[in-house]
């Protein structure tokens, strides 16, 4: 029986020069991938957020529109009724319907004048500006103090 | 004579593994561009808009200290100029549209130019006035991306009394 002579294995490399393996490079890519696909949806949502506020700018401009419009509007407007609600309506912004705009007119009892409650001490107009429809739908408010004149 | 432990590596394989990472880097590169468009444009366009709501605001604030206003062309029905007035008729502030920056810039009165009200072009600024209010119909701003930001508002002559 003759003895088997395997061949001579080839020298390990010492530990400092061993290399990088399989296992450790797909890691460090499976990692990079997950960090740049991160960053990539960073981009896009802030993307999005800039065209969101965008509309979000002009119902603000249009309720501060339709607050200054009321301001304007002669004492015995139908517009300033107490009470009254009004709308829904468009805004057009260059000919395109950008948002729906409604205002309410309630009475507001001035807390130092308790003399008497009917009298009409002043006017509170909320208005209300939505835009986009279902569940993406948003609503912005304003409130202002009106005399009664 | 070389040992099994020292091979190198062949063309071949360099071959490949330049292949594959210039694929790999092409693909940063492509993704770089890419974020830093998306990143500039997203910049643009809120500066843009931000510069919008600033005019507007200007615009409502001196209205607010006015007794009456006049909307004029200049130079034409697109680009207009708001001259606003105290109770004795004399002009105190105006808003103007300049062709020579497309800005609009405002000042106390003819030739006396404050400067420019906001930094980002404005390509088309329409106003209208009725009795106790100024109506900013379409203030147009031009994103430096080339896009569009839209706005318009109205604002109350708080200094003209009430009709009853």
């Amino acid at each position: 029986m003759s003895a088997r002579t395997e061949p001579p294995r080839p020298p390990s490399p010492p530990r400092g020069e061993r290399g990088v393996g399989l296992m450790e490079v797909m890691v460090a890519t499976i990692i990079a991938v997950i960090a740049i696909i991160a960053l990539a949806y960073s981009f896009g949502t802030g993307r999005g957020l800039v065209n969101r506020y965008e509309l979000a700018r002009m119902a603000l401009a249009a309720a501060q529109r339709r607050m200054e419009m009321l301001e304007a509007a002669p004492a015995g407007s139908p517009d300033l009724a107490v009470p009254s609600q009004h709308g829904p309506q468009a805004v057009l912004v260059d000919g395109r319907a950008v948002c729906q705009e409604s205002w309410r007119v309630d009475v507001f009892h001035d807390p130092a004048n308790a003399v008497n409650p009917a009298h009409v001490d002043l006017r509170k107009v909320t208005v209300t500006v939505t835009w986009g429809g279902g569940t993406a739908a948003e609503t912005t408010r304003l409130t202002r103090l009106f005399a009664a004149r | 004579m070389s040992r099994p432990g020292q091979r190198g590596i062949t063309l071949i394989e360099v071959s490949i593994v330049m292949a594959l990472a210039t694929m790999v880097v092409m693909g940063l590169l492509a993704f770089y561009l890419n974020s830093q468009n998306t990143w500039t444009d997203g910049s643009s366009q809120a500066m843009a808009q931000r510069d919008g709501t600033l005019l507007v605001g200007a615009i409502t604030d001196s209205v607010r200290f006015a007794h009456s206003a006049e909307v004029q062309d200049s130079p034409d029905s697109l680009h207009q100029t708001l001259i606003l007035r105290r109770p004795d008729g004399d002009e105190f502030w105006r808003f103007w549209w300049n062709a020579g920056d497309s800005l609009v810039h405002q000042g106390p009165g003819v030739g006396q130019d404050r400067g420019p009200v906001v930094a980002s072009r404005v390509v088309r600024f329409q106003l209208d006035t009725l009795t106790r209010l100024v109506e900013i119909r379409l203030v147009e701003l031009r994103a430096g991306d080339g896009q569009v930001v839209r706005t318009s508002s109205a604002a109350a002559l708080y200094n003209r009394p009430a009709t009853p």
